[in-house]
């Protein structure tokens, strides 16, 4: 053969050898896929949610619609992460999501419908959406809630999560500086799936082995519990 | 064979060294403790913002709270005692939830009533909000403590009246600070009944400025002090600085009214502002971890015998550096002199001062060296023999928060820690570096000194109980 030509092999053979893996030839998922089913199920998952929890999920869209990139999910409500600095301004947000509200909520995936049918099947009043003042930081916040509701499970602990899960991607503290000079909030945030959803202890809950409140990503929940998406 | 002019020569030096050692230094050696153990502190908590108090009635009973184990519905806070003057250290769980949904302690200061009975401030918060109460002892040393009335919002604080002299004898006030007011308002609540009904006065002057850093002390003939700063903006203040002033205020009649010395208080370094910490940064934050020095810039105490006001506060002087002064009032607070309790060369704060009967004077405060790769936090005691005029001055410890996973870089240690004096002793707790503990951490060390001159033959010979 000519030389030339076994070179020009050669280069082809190393260039079909450089070429990325045909997609439905790889044997690993898809990335974006697998991190939607890991979050979904943590979304659907009944330890760690209560019973109304499908039905905030419900309101991810609007939430999104209004600017919120994370929500904080606490046992008895859903809020926030933007602060305001003043109550008016929180007002005016909130009221602008309660009118959100009023549509009809968006249609819950097949999973999350499934996982929580139960709950689902329940009549149950509307959620409310008000602002109010965020004591933890002295900010105000848009807030969702309802008398008696459980939205993250009660006493769900860190270590159940990991359990569950394994260990989280990554965790931090921070320090929580409010207005005043009382004792901060010195928050553990325990990381999974890129930081989509953060579960979070605080030292100043009676007990702060218990999970505290759960953050997520707005957009990416929407993604995976919203039917419409 | 040396001559015996000189051996006289070399007698003579040797004697005026040994004179010269005793007259500037205080006699005592100096008690330090770790007071947690595992057993004690199985969770490896923080320990920070620690308070201590000593009963008057038997020097051995030390109480300390710090921010611990929270309470819940079932279990007390702890209060950690010891009986032994500080030998060893028991958690005892008494502060109870003061109400159904209250979440804390938040702030808490600790101190004793002339029967050495404990009383304890305490915030807590719920999600609507903040409220302060004052726990007495209504039952067994031991036993779980009663909260009183509600009071009050930020930063509580307290002091007993246990003076025999005082015609105002167990009263107790508590100051804290008025958020509710357009510009935030020092305040104190009394009670008359040992915090079953609070009643708030406000005692800080806020009509120009923001209050902040409200600390009391009580002499022996019913008076009430305060310190208070006002926050006057930061022209021409560095990062993380303020200028402020620091006010002395004085109430003659069981904190009805805090007027004694005029409607704004003196200032106890004059007319001239001076510049002090308000940052969440104190330290370096290129070289480690951070503390919070907002309202860790004052404390005031009065000498038990003749009633001379010390008030420790924070200037950024000509050094550069924020330096601890030290003012003194020998006509119940009408005028002060100051001077300087730090040398100048390190930036200082979070002063707690205190006062032995004899008129030695206290300061527990916080320096830093970020000389090095990473910064050094180093708790400091300093001491002064001659009222205040000059200091001598001791590390306690220097501690790197870095490696301690318990140390989170913006609240190290608290707001402020825990000294006072009884007797002749100061009793001191700060939140440090652990020893003997299975993981390094931050935990509470308990320390304490006896001050006294070697020609203070009395102060020498007595018993501290």
């Amino acid at each position: 053969m000519h030389k030339s030509i076994r070179t020009l092999c050669f280069l082809m053979v190393l260039s079909i050898a450089a070429l990325p893996p045909w997609e439905g030839a790889s044997a690993m998922p898809d990335p974006q896929t697998s991190g939607s089913s890991q979050l979904l199920k943590f979304l659907t998952d009944q330890n760690i949610w209560g019973p109304d929890a499908p039905q905030a999920f419900a309101y991810l869209d609007r939430w999104k619609s209004e600017g919120e990139s994370f929500i904080l999910i606490f046992p008895d409500r859903v809020v926030g992460a933007s602060k305001f600095e003043t109550p008016e301004q929180a007002k005016e947000r909130a009221e602008r999501m309660s009118q959100a509200m009023k549509r009809p909520a968006a249609k819950l995936s097949p999973e999350l419908a499934a996982a929580f049918k139960a709950a689902l099947a329940k009549k149950i009043p509307s959620l409310l959406m008000e602002s109010a003042s965020f004591l933890e930081d002295d900010s105000f916040r848009l807030i969702m809630k309802r008398e008696g509701a459980e939205f993250l499970k009660q006493g769900l602990t860190m270590s159940a999560v990991s359990a569950a899960y394994g260990p989280p991607e990554k965790t931090s503290t921070e320090v929580v500086q409010a207005r005043g000079d009382r004792r901060p909030a010195v928050l553990t945030i325990s990381q999974y799936e890129g930081g989509k959803i953060k579960f979070v202890q605080s030292d100043l809950s009676p007990d702060p082995s218990v999970v505290d409140r759960v953050i997520l990503d707005v957009s990416a929940s929407a993604a995976v519990v919203l039917a419409s998406h | 064979m040396i001559p015996a002019s000189v051996r006289i020569h070399r007698c003579f030096v040797a004697a005026s060294l040994l004179f010269s050692l005793g007259v500037s230094s205080g006699c005592g050696g100096r008690f330090m403790k770790d007071i947690a153990t595992d057993a004690l502190d199985p969770s490896n908590l923080a320990d920070t913002e620690p308070s201590i108090a000593v009963s008057p009635h038997n020097h051995a009973e030390i109480a300390i709270v710090t921010f611990s184990e929270n309470w819940t519905p079932s279990k007390g806070a702890p209060v950690w005692k010891s009986t032994d003057h500080g030998q060893t250290w028991n958690k005892i769980f008494q502060i109870v939830q003061p109400a159904p949904g209250h979440f804390g302690p938040g702030d808490q200061k600790i101190d004793f009533d002339a029967n050495g009975e404990i009383y304890v401030a305490e915030l807590a918060s719920t999600a609507g909000g903040i409220s302060d109460f004052v726990y007495r002892q209504a039952g067994p040393a031991n036993g779980p403590l009663t909260p009183g009335a509600s009071y009050g919002n930020d930063q509580p604080h307290l002091s007993v009246d246990r003076h025999g002299s005082s015609p105002l004898k167990g009263n107790l006030y508590s100051p804290w600070l008025d958020f509710s007011q357009p510009l935030e308002r020092s305040t104190v609540a009394w009670s008359s009944n040992q915090g079953i009904a609070m009643n708030s006065v406000g005692a800080g002057d806020n009509s120009s400025f923001r209050n902040r850093t409200t600390r009391s002390a009580i002499a022996r003939d019913g008076k009430v002090y305060i310190i208070y700063k006002t926050r006057e903006g930061t022209a021409g203040a560095p990062p993380d600085f303020e200028n402020a002033h620091f006010h002395v205020n004085r109430s003659d009649d069981g904190g009805h009214t805090w007027t004694g010395l005029g409607a704004a208080g003196i200032s106890v370094h004059g007319a001239t502002q001076v510049q002090t910490y308000f940052t969440n940064t104190f330290g370096n934050i290129a070289k480690g971890k951070v503390a919070r020095a907002r309202s860790s810039d004052a404390w005031i105490a009065v000498d038990p015998e003749n009633g001379d006001v010390f008030a420790a506060y924070v200037r950024r002087d000509a050094s550069g550096f924020a330096q601890i002064y030290v003012a003194r009032s020998t006509d119940q607070g009408a005028t002060w002199t100051a001077a300087r309790a730090t040398d100048g060369t390190h930036n200082s704060a979070y002063p707690e001062i205190a006062v032995t009967k004899r008129g030695v004077v206290g300061v527990l405060f916080v320096d830093y060296d970020d000389a090095g790769s990473v910064t050094l936090f180093r708790h400091h005691f300093a001491r002064s023999f001659d009222h205040g005029s000059s200091w001598g001055d001791d590390i306690l410890q220097t501690m790197n928060p870095g490696p301690l996973a318990n140390a989170s870089s913006g609240f190290l240690w608290g707001d402020y820690e825990g000294l006072t004096a009884q007797k002749n002793t100061f009793y001191g707790v700060f939140t440090g570096e652990s020893s003997g503990r299975s993981v390094l951490q931050l935990d509470p060390i308990f320390f304490r000194q006896k001050s006294c001159r070697w020609y203070w033959i009395g102060c020498l010979l007595e018993d501290e109980d």
